[in-house]
């Protein structure tokens, strides 16, 4: 690496007997004197620029410094930013039926999913799609009752022949949990356009009926018979939860909340 | 042109004594060169583990000892305590004993109390691991490793103090200015904070101001003053001319000394602390920029007609390289205090890149100039090769640039998301996952420029460097346009 430039003994390295840590002292010796400060003036770009930062910063503290009062709190104009723009709306207003829906959503990716597949359409000749099934998309009762009490034996799911069995879930999921996942395979993958004018939300008190009403162990196809009907109930808008016309309409006022804590 | 001299006869009284103040300290500014660097090489991988855990946490298995959330705080700690004070003490030791023409008569305490404080390190970074940290930004340490460290520092400390007590030399110069206010700036804020903290705790949002404001003052009162006194040695050593101008080295280093205490607190702004104190510590971050300023003007004017050593010497090239970033860690300090564009980076990757800015662009680069002076005197050989330390260099340079965008990126991206306050907080992570995996790639790039270094001075430790009188230039050296004898 040494530009090996002269022979001169500065430069040229050392044989092997020199000692370097005694006899080596080139490096302190090449060296130039130790610092110390010369006297040039201030160049006036320094002071410009200084100056100019001691303005900007006595400007932020006059702004912000809230009166030097402990008991004033930070509060700038603007320090919350609007949401962004094409997003959605604040998580408090979401309307009451989304948030039903996307509740429905979390159950049914934690349990149904690994057989249904998260878009529903399950897995050829094991798993029956829900994505356009008449039993997702028929009456309230005998969906309520396939996935309280499981099912087994022939089947047949959008002209499709299954032969299997799916074990019941009513342990698993309490009645507002299971309206929330019904409401969700009943309102997702397309099945909503297929589902009954204003039947595709189901709400936890229809769940309770079904569940007091139907405990079928070993339950098979031929227990739905006659059961593809809505379950009784108040029907809700699928935005904002509020029970629409008809069923019970005269518990309105406690209606508003059909979520019905377990 | 160089003076064809016999090397005895060139030696004045002066280099024979610089000689011996160098053989004196050899011991000490070793152990804590080497024992800095081993810790920066553990810092380097477990912020690699850590930053690769943002982007694929799949990658290193659920074990809790690859968690992030430990990962991230031990690696900063190493890298702040292992790394960085240690090549500080050392820094600060050989140039304190130059400048105050002391031979260090006696030694074994001073390497006693680095073995101590190394200590204090490893129970820290190994509680840290384990979970037992206490989650205050660069007081991770579990409670009560503080008094082991505080007490290793002062008899480090003292050591400079004591120098500077028995100086031989009467003319005190800057860079002592620096070295003796950190000296005693950073023992006063680890104290402070550490006390009130962990031994009489109030408040919840007290606890997280007082660790904001110690986060702040070690980067101004420690790292600063340690890495500027270093530049401001070097630099003119370099050169051979005095600093430019006296009048703005003072006013920097009294303006620095005043602000310094201030900061920190901005970190809260915004916050549920009262107004002012963010505030304050906001101002005390933009006024900053006045002794930025300052310093970088007067390095320039004493660097004025010599620019061409960056070409040539590794010392300069890293310690301007360092000079250079000094001036974007404060303007970035300034940025982020700035209400209005600092919201966008508050809490995110931003402000590690902030820190990683003072830490390894400016601060590290530093005392890798200073150990690229240093090591050739202490161990009486030369560096080995050139093209090993233009390799540092670049993969150095550019790691700790890509990091800096990675990071600063990465935080806009991050922090508009999480203001975004209607949207799910999970996306403020995903959406800057590109920039995380660029972080992980600018990581590999400083390791492995570090692999590079290491190697580099376990050979000159191991004293195989070159046995030559001639200093090892990155570039061979142009001296056909030199003005003075080569062994001035
Ligand atoms: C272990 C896998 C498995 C899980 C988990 C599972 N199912 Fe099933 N499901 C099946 C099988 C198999 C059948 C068909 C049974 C048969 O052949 O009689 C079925 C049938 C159905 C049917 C009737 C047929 C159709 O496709 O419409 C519905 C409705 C249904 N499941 C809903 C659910 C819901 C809701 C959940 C979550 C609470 C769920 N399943 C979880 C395996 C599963």
């Amino acid at each position: 690496m040494s530009p090996s430039d002269s022979n001169s003994p500065v430069h040229s390295d050392y044989d092997e007997k020199v000692n370097i840590l005694t006899e080596h002292v080139s490096a302190a010796s090449r060296e130039k004197p130790d610092p110390t400060e010369g006297n040039e003036p201030p160049p006036l770009i320094a002071i410009m620029i200084a100056g100019f930062a001691l303005i900007v910063g006595a400007g932020y503290l006059g702004g912000t410094n809230g009166g030097l009062s402990n008991d004033s709190f930070t509060f700038v104009e603007g320090y919350d930013v609007p949401p962004v723009p094409g997003g959605g709306v604040i998580e408090e207003q979401k309307p009451p039926g989304e948030i039903w829906l996307a509740e429905g959503k979390k159950q049914y990716s934690a349990i149904c999913a690994a057989c249904h597949q998260g878009n529903g359409q399950g897995q050829t000749g094991v798993y029956p799609p829900l994505a356009n099934s008449e039993w997702v998309t028929g009456g309230t009762e005998q969906l309520a009752m396939i996935i309280l009490n499981g099912i087994q034996g022939p089947i047949t799911v959008d002209g499709q022949s299954y032969n299997s069995l799916m074990t019941p879930w009513k342990d698993a999921l309490n009645d507002k949990q299971m309206a929330q996942v019904m409401s969700y395979i009943r309102m997702s993958w397309g099945n909503a356009e297929q589902v009954a004018e204003n039947s595709g939300m189901v709400t936890a008190e229809m769940v309770a009926h079904a569940r007091a009403t139907h405990d079928i162990p070993g339950m098979k196809v031929s227990h739905l018979e006659g059961f593809d009907k809505d379950l009784p109930g108040a029907k809700v808008d699928p935005i904002t939860m509020e029970p629409i016309g008809g069923g019970a309409a005269e518990g309105g006022a406690t209606d508003e909340e059909p979520a019905g804590e377990e | 042109m160089a003076n064809p001299t016999n090397n005895q006869t060139a030696a004045t009284d002066d280099a024979l004594q610089r000689a011996a103040i160098d053989r004196s300290l050899r011991v000490p500014v070793i152990f804590f060169f080497t024992s800095g660097l081993a810790w920066l090489f553990v810092s380097l991988v477990l912020g690699l583990l850590a930053s690769i855990q943002l982007h694929s946490p799949d990658l290193l298995g659920a074990c809790p000892l690859m968690s992030y959330g430990r990962l991230q705080p031990a690696h900063m700690n190493a890298f702040i305590y292992g790394w960085a004070f240690q090549v500080g003490f050392g820094a600060a030791l050989w140039m304190m004993a130059r400048l105050c023409r002391i031979t260090l008569p006696r030694v074994a305490s001073l390497v006693v109390a680095g073995h101590l404080w190394n200590l204090g390190v490893t129970i820290g970074v190994a509680g840290v691991l384990l979970g037992e940290g206490t989650s205050i930004q660069f007081l991770d340490f579990p409670k009560g490793v503080w008094i082991l460290m505080l007490a290793a520092y002062c008899v480090i400390a003292g050591y400079i103090v004591m120098m500077f007590k028995a100086r031989r030399e009467e003319h005190v110069y800057i860079s002592q200015w620096y070295l003796l206010a950190a000296c005693f700036w950073f023992p006063w804020s680890y104290f402070t904070a550490n006390l009130l903290i962990h031994h009489f705790p109030s408040a919840a949002v007290i606890n997280a101001a007082i660790g904001s404001w110690y986060a702040g003052t070690l980067m101004i009162l420690w790292i600063v003053p340690i890495a500027l006194g270093t530049t401001y040695y070097l630099i003119p050593k370099l050169v051979g001319r005095p600093v430019a101008s006296y009048q703005l080295a003072f006013a920097s280093f009294w303006s620095l000394a005043m602000l310094g205490g201030w900061v920190g607190l901005q970190h809260y702004m915004g916050g549920p602390l009262p107004a002012w104190m963010p505030s304050v510590s906001g101002a005390a971050m933009i006024f900053l920029v006045v002794p930025m300023v300052f310093i970088g003007l007067n390095h320039h004017n004493t660097m004025k007609g010599h620019h061409d050593i960056i070409h040539y010497s590794p010392t300069a090239r890293f310690v301007c390289f360092g000079a250079f970033a000094f001036n974007a860690f404060i303007l970035l300090g300034a940025a982020f205090s700035l209400f209005r564009f600092g919201k966008y980076f508050q809490f995110t990757h931003g402000e590690l890149g902030y820190y990683m800015t003072g830490l390894y662009g400016f601060f590290s680069m530093v005392m890798f100039g200073a150990i690229y002076y240093i090591m050739p005197r202490l161990m009486g050989c030369e560096w080995r090769s050139g093209k090993w330390i233009r390799f540092h260099f670049w993969f150095s340079a550019y790691g700790t640039g890509a990091m800096l965008i990675a990071l600063i990126m990465a935080g806009l991206f991050q922090g508009r998301q999480a203001m975004a306050f209607d949207q799910e907080f999970a996306l403020s992570v995903e959406v800057s996952y590109g920039f995380l995996v660029g972080r992980s790639l600018a990581w590999c790039f400083i390791i492995l420029s570090n692999l590079m270094f290491l190697f580099h001075v376990l050979l000159m430790i191991c004293r195989l460097g070159r046995r030559s009188g001639e200093a090892t230039y990155i570039h061979p050296r142009d001296r056909e346009h030199e003005m003075k004898p080569a062994q001035a």
